[in-house]
């Protein structure tokens, strides 16, 4: 490939209609008309590229429309490959070494911004560079995608299978639906829209693969259901009340500006100096009369009397509403300054601060949370506990606690009382508690039965006997007892004798020679030795230093893929981990119950194709991307080995496929 | 189980920790019943438990043990158990039942139900309202008034209602036929009730106190009494009252008023014949040979007794116009009053008896007017009757500050020993167990016993199943604690604040947290509220505080179980040493976080509490600061160990306190708890500890093969397996041992076991004392006057 890049690759390609050749070389990528000076050559800066957009796969012309950055030339590049027999390979060469410039260049720039305007209707629908994800692109694609050859045939398959979401996106339907279909499929439109946001990633893949047309929309989500479902069921959710007290002190909206609900903090607000500004929005009042009865009568009785305004604002500057807010302890001093009123005063009280509430209590709480059974069953106590330990002693602190328990009570029954109306009653639980219930430990009963699946393989029995004759079983197969107890013995006989013979091992120098009484000098036979064991501890030592560092490089931390390398790598396996998905989808019967299964058989079939097809263009994409990595200087067998199992996953589907085709 | 036996064989009493929530109850049980059953004897169980939901958990225990038992083939057939609780709780009549308050309910049905009111009521139908429940258990044959089995308290009311019968007497009659019995402490432990319920039980029973780490408070309750201003004048109204109706009686019937003189001159024994129903109105002390001694003449005649009262009222009331505080003994008390009012010991001493006698010959209606005096008569007979372990206080002022004097005159019992003595004298084996009662060799020290086996048993889990950190830093580094000094620092109450704010934002369901006292509750609940951090809390779970009304909180914590139940989540704010902290269980999602705000001190101020160290000090050398962080520390224990019930159960324990840091403190918690507190977790910042927190539950709350078969649970092999090898392993213990010592010393294993077991107590003692520093006074909860 290095090879390759030097040189440029030509393809055979018409541009605005005009029949010439694209030269695609490492830096720039060009077209010249074949007819002389018919038209304006094109050159253009690899840099410069940022995006590029396929048609459909199997649409009538194969084109490719390539971006540059800062929309110059206005609309890009579209380029419609002429070379019959081999348009589409050459159409997926030129890809393959755009990827990594396109995907290098490409900034985080509002991508698709300009693009959608730019349909150039100068071939075949199926060209139509719809990128937005909105709901007017997806039935593009969706129209783009029927309409290469088939249109009829959709057509039948949207008006037969009715409702089914996956046809419902037909524009040719789309007129016949009535007007709840397609509030339907607005709202799903949505769903998809708010799943994209929540994740990122899949919104990278959508954009890549959906976008980049290299799949449908429909087949995008296929096998996603529950996503959209999760989502929905979130969205139908109905946020209940807000389960703060309502006292004007603390602005709880403060964190949250701009939002429109009314707030605690939101009721009353005395302005430095200034007059008092009240905001009050229903769901506000309506708090307020949850809150405090008293003063949905008081407003029943008055208000048609007194204006609206008139009765809030004398309620806010009441003593009543300060003593709700605040229980007592506040208003007890600045009692003096609080004017009389003669619609909220009457509804004033004596603050709850008795050791016994007000409020009866109803008689009956179950057996294990009745504290007062207890207090009874002490009798009398005879002592006085000491200051601390005295319940109640801080008078102005009980109706402030009373107040919570109150209230957190109306919010439980609040958030109860849509389920269901009979659990509200006090007195439900009075009997028929389950007294075992109370008593169980679960962890002291005996194991539940397990629930494993037993395997059911065929003619199992028949296995069963099988490996009984073969008795391969057993440390050493093939011997018996006896031999293996023998050769235990003899091994642990050697090992227990076992006398390493440490001058051996080691040899001590001899010197090199010895000089004879006559003079000679006669090289010591000794010698030999042990040059030959020095040598050899020499070389021992090499080998294990050797692999001593080769183990050690193992380790090494390897420095970072570069960004971009990166990126391309996780969208190229993105994008083929998607394309498996869908082949296997395709290919595997559904299990029962899972949604979405009204794909026909042929639609499977087709898609399945369709997959494959993209499969196999796979390698390219990472030779493409190993070819980035060798522009950018990295180590190439480093990609190929990060990409490896994403390959191979892809030939795995291959080579099923291939099977699968020669049964067929 | 084992030690259990050895106890019961050897006759003597023990103390046993078992960490809670492991079965402990049922443990118990099953063994008693079956070594009940396997000796003919007949041995009764007199069951002790703390609360009413703990007596109906361990009566529904039994049942369902008396089922598996009838299941396996044990034929148990007649045998009875069941649980007593007071009037309030059991009544059935239409209107009494109506009534709020135990002491309206019971002086109601003694007016209905009274000998002299049956007699009058029978004698002439219509003329005195009756109980037909209780009329209706006439009907029934005695000893049989219901059908063999175990019965929890709501079984017997509802059998009641169907037989038209008292529950509340078809349990009280029953009790010499039961063979379990299962009530609260203080029908055996308070001698104003004990007399009455427990007197027949015999000697031979066996008796458990569960839950009993609180045993030695609730002895010290039952001797004490405190008198008020305002009890004394209703006292003296009363006297009054009696007064003008012994005037009326004796014009009308002074037969009566005779006869009672001569009986008393018998004796008081006979007096009080057939009074079954009279248990409110019973001397508060427990000495069998009072009741032989005829009653000193000067009381014997009405007028004269009541004069008498009047004196002593009178007296009283002087001593509570002094206004400074006043600390005397008994005997100088005694001496006191002699040298004013010329009141001797003996006759006081009876002055209880003598009221009681009175009444019943009055034929007094609506006791509880009589409430005060009654009291005061108490009073009177235990200050005549104990002479040691007791002191007598007066506090003019309720706090050093109040201005108004509201003077409390305080008779406090110093030594806990005095009420259960008589428990330990008249049982043989008296079994004290908990799940926190460490240091064990506390209780044998102040209840003064010798027990026979002291263990704690640890507990096994598969996995760390609670996660107990302790807060010593807010996120902004301020050391957090409940000392005096600084609890009221706003920073101090900002950082509680913000771990509970934290903890509910990461807990699932339930939250509970724990004040160390009503009133450090309530004013930091009030400044949290200012302070906005509650509002906080509401933004991700409901909020219910523990009130001092018993059924207003049974209420919120009916809601708060109902808002963990429904997934919304709750937290639920109270004090230890309070009542949701005794008795309610937080378990699975009930509790997910416990949270100690501060240690659970007494409040060191009380002139009762620190007559209660001193006299710890001089009598069994326990030192103040031991005491007062032993005792702190086993109420932060049960609080905190009241989120586990099970193994597969699993739960935060915040400690937030720096003090909590402290080894000495950490050591006084129990063995099980103490285990999993690890260096590192010991010594935590907020911020921090939320982390782990969340790394916590994440871990905790992957699924998890709850299979405990082999490890904690053991099937029949396993424990045969066991067995077996314990027996080879003591088998070659005595051979080496023989092989040592030669064949002369046959027993020594047996010897030898003992020894480890004293050894064992002697290892935790060395720890205590080890971990002693003197800083540690400076930490305590000393106040400076400022209450």
């Amino acid at each position: 490939m290095t090879g390759d890049n030097q040189q440029a690759r030509r393809f055979d390609v018409d541009f605005k209609k005009i029949p010439g050749t694209l030269s695609v070389t490492s830096t720039h990528i060009a077209w010249v008309p074949k007819e002389q000076g018919a038209m304006d050559r094109q050159n253009q800066a690899m840099e410069r590229a940022i995006n590029m957009l396929a048609s459909k796969a199997g649409s009538k012309s194969i084109s490719l429309k390539i971006l540059f950055r800062d929309d110059i030339p206005s609309g890009g590049l579209l380029f419609v490959f002429s070379n019959l027999k081999s348009r589409e390979d050459d159409r997926k060469s030129v890809q393959d070494i755009l990827i990594p410039f396109v995907a290098a260049n490409k900034n985080p720039q509002p991508p698709q911004a300009q693009a959608g305007s730019n349909a150039n209707g100068n071939t075949s629908t199926a060209s139509e560079p719809v990128i937005q994800p909105s709901t007017s692109a997806a039935q593009a694609v969706v129209s783009a995608n029927q309409n290469k050859g088939s249109k009829r045939k959709a057509d039948e398959i949207s008006s037969s299978g009715g409702n089914t979401p996956n046809n419902v996106n037909s524009p040719s339907v789309t007129a016949n639906l009535s007007p709840a279909a397609r509030a339907q499929r607005k709202k799903e439109y949505k769903l998809r829209q708010k799943v994209l946001e929540k994740n990122p990633t899949l919104r990278m893949l959508h954009r890549e693969l959906v976008i980049g047309k290299q799949i449908t929309e429909e087949e995008f989500w296929d096998g996603r259901e529950a996503l959209i479902q999760a989502e929905e069921m979130a969205y139908a959710q109905k946020p209940g009340r807000a389960s703060r007290l309502l006292d004007d002190r603390f602005d709880l909206d403060a964190g949250r500006k701009g939002k429109s609900t009314g707030g605690t903090g939101v009721g009353i607000k005395t302005q430095e100096n200034g007059p008092i500004v009240l905001k009050l929005s229903k769901e506000l009042t309506r708090e307020i009369f949850e809150e405090f009865p008293v003063v949905q009568d008081a407003y029943a009785k008055y208000v048609p009397g007194i204006s609206e305004t008139e009765f809030w604002s004398r309620y806010f500057t009441s003593q009543l509403w300060e003593r709700h807010r605040a229980s007592v302890r506040k208003s007890a001093v600045d009692e003096s300054s609080r004017k009389k009123d003669d619609i909220f005063d009457q509804y004033l009280e004596e603050p709850d601060w008795n050791i016994q509430p007000r409020q009866n209590m109803p008689d009956d709480v179950e057996r294990f949370l009745d504290l007062a059974a207890t207090e009874e069953d002490h009798g009398e106590s005879i002592t006085v506990r000491d200051v601390t330990m005295q319940a109640g002693r801080e008078r102005s602190a009980l109706p402030l606690i009373r107040r919570f328990n109150d209230h957190s009570k109306k919010l439980l029954r609040a958030a109860d009382a849509n389920r269901d109306r009979s659990a509200l009653d006090d007195s439900l639980y009075g009997s028929g508690i389950d007294l075992y219930n109370e008593i169980d430990l679960p962890d002291l009963r005996g194991p539940a039965q397990d629930n494993t699946i037993t395997l059911d393989v065929q003619e199992a029995s028949e296995m069963a006997d099988k490996q009984g004759e073969e008795g391969d079983s057993g440390v050493l197969p093939g011997k018996s007892e006896e031999e293996i107890h023998a050769i235990a013995t003899e091994s642990t006989k050697i090992l227990q004798n076992f006398k390493p013979n440490f001058s051996v091992i080691c040899l001590p120098n001899p010197g090199h020679h010895t000089t004879e009484s006559d003079g000679t000098t006669e090289v010591n036979p000794e010698y030999q030795a042990f040059a030959e064991q020095r040598d050899a501890q020499a070389a021992a030592y090499h080998v294990v230093k050797d692999l001593h560092v080769r183990a050690n490089a193992e380790v090494a931390i390897n420095s970072p893929f570069p960004e971009q390398l990166h990126e391309q790598m996780k969208s190229c396996h993105n994008a083929a981990t998607e394309f498996l998905r869908q082949y296997w989808s395709s290919i595997l019967p559904s299990q029962l119950g899972t949604l979405g299964n009204s794909l026909s058989k042929q639609q499977k079939e087709d898609k399945a194709i369709k997959m494959i097809g993209y499969l196999k263009s796979t390698e390219n994409k990472v030779k493409a991307i190993i070819e980035t990595g060798v522009i950018l200087g990295f180590d190439p067998e480093r990609v190929r080995k990060a990409m490896a199992p994403t390959v191979s996953a892809v030939q795995i589907a291959l080579a099923r496929e291939a099977k699968r085709r020669n049964k067929a | 189980m084992a030690d259990l036996k050895t106890t019961l064989d050897a006759g003597g009493h023990c103390v046993l920790e078992m960490p809670s929530g492991t079965g402990k109850t049922v443990s118990l049980l099953s063994l008693i019943v079956s070594y009940m059953q396997f000796y003919p004897t007949k041995r009764k169980l007199i069951y002790c438990s703390r609360t009413v939901p703990e007596i109906e958990k361990a009566l529904a225990e039994l049942k369902r043990l008396m089922e598996y038992r009838a299941e396996m083939g044990a034929n148990d057939g007649e045998f009875r158990g069941l649980g007593l609780t007071s009037r309030r709780n059991l009544c059935l009549h239409p209107e009494v039942s109506k009534e709020k308050k135990g002491k309206i309910v019971d002086s109601r049905c003694r007016d209905l139900t009274s000998a002299f009111a049956c007699e009058k009521g029978r004698a002439n139908p219509g003329s005195v309202p009756l109980c037909s429940y209780h009329e209706e258990l006439n009907n029934y044959e005695t000893g049989n008034l219901i059908p063999p089995g175990i019965y929890t308290i709501d079984d017997v009311k509802k059998y009641g209602k169907e037989k038209g019968v008292c529950p509340y007497f078809t349990i009280r009659r029953m009790l010499p036929f039961l063979d379990v019995v299962i009530y609260s402490f203080h029908y055996l432990l308070d001698p104003k009730v004990a007399e009455q319920v427990s007197a027949e039980m015999s000697k031979e029973s066996i008796v458990v106190f569960d839950e009993a780490h609180n045993i030695d408070n609730v002895c010290i309750e039952s001797l004490s009494i405190d008198l008020t201003r305002p009890m004394l004048d209703s006292a003296a109204r009363s006297v009054n009252k009696i007064s003008d109706k012994i005037a009326e009686i004796k014009e009308t019937d002074s037969q009566k008023l005779e006869d009672e003189y001569k009986k008393l001159v018998e004796g008081l024994q006979e007096a009080n014949e057939h009074r079954e129903d009279e248990d409110m109105m019973v001397s508060p002390v427990l000495s069998k040979d009072m009741l032989d001694e005829a009653v000193p003449g000067n009381i014997r005649k009405a007028e004269h007794f009541i004069a008498f009262l009047k004196r002593f009222i009178e007296y009283l009331k002087t001593r509570m116009r002094v206004l400074h505080v006043v600390a005397e003994t008994p005997q100088s008390f005694l001496a006191h009053l002699k040298e004013i009012t010329y009141i001797e010991k003996r006759p006081l001493k009876f002055a209880a008896e003598r009221l009681t006698s009175l009444v019943r010959t009055l034929e007094l209606t609506n006791i509880d007017e009589h409430y005060s005096l009654q009291k005061i008569a108490s009073f009177g007979t235990l200050v005549a009757t104990y002479e040691k372990g007791f002191l007598l206080i007066l506090e003019p002022y309720e706090t050093d500050h109040a201005t108004v004097p509201n003077p409390v005159f305080h008779f406090t019992c110093l030594d806990p020993s005095l009420a259960i003595a008589p428990v330990f004298e008249r049982f043989s084996s008296v079994v004290i167990t908990s799940g926190t009662i460490s240091p064990l060799d506390m209780y044998p020290k102040i209840l003064q016993f010798r027990p026979v086996t002291e263990q704690s048993y640890p507990m096994t889990l598969t996995r760390n199943a609670f996660l107990p950190m302790v807060i010593t830093r807010g996120s902004d580094q301020v050391p957090i604690s409940s000392r005096f000094e600084v609890r009221n620092d706003p920073a101090v109450v900002r950082n509680f604040g913000s771990i509970l704010i934290d903890m509910a934002k990461t807990v699932p369901d339930g939250v509970v947290a724990f004040f160390p006292s009503y009133l450090y509750m309530e004013s930091i609940v009030s400044a949290w509220y200012d302070m906005g951090i509650l509002s906080e809390v509401w933004k991700h779970k409901l909020l219910f505080v523990e009130t001092p009304d018993a059924m207003e909180t049974s209420i919120a914590l009916r809601n708060y179980r109902e808002a963990c139940n429904n997934g919304r989540g709750a937290v639920m704010l109270s004090v230890a040493r309070g009542k949701v902290s005794e008795g309610i269980d937080f378990d699975h999602n009930y509790g997910r976080a416990v949270i100690m705000f501060g240690i659970p001190y007494q409040y060191t101020e009380s002139r009762i509490l620190k007559a209660r160290l001193e006299f710890l000090r001089d009598n069994h050398r326990i030192r103040e600061n031991d005491y007062l962080t032993f005792d702190a520390m086993r109420h932060a224990a049960q609080c905190v160990g009241r989120v586990l019930r099970g193994k597969t159960d699993w739960g935060l324990m915040v400690f937030a306190d720096k003090r909590f840091a402290r080894q000495d403190k950490r050591a006084k918690l129990p063995k099980w708890i103490n285990a999993y507190i690890t260096e590192a977790h010991s010594n935590l910042s907020t911020d921090v500890s939320i982390a782990l927190a969340k790394k916590f539950i994440r871990q905790i709350s992957q699924p998890f093969d709850h299979t405990q078969t082999g490890i904690s649970l053991w099937t029949l092999e396993d424990i045969e397996r066991r067995q077996l090898q314990d027996k080879e392993d003591a088998e070659k213990a005595e051979l080496e041992l023989k092989q040592a010592m030669g064949t002369k010393n046959q027993n020594m294993r047996n010897g030898g076991q003992e020894e480890d077991i004293d050894m064992d107590a002697d290892f935790i003692m060395d720890d205590y004392e080890n971990d002693l520093d003197d800083a540690d006074l400076a930490n305590l909860d000393i106040p400076d006057n400022d209450f």
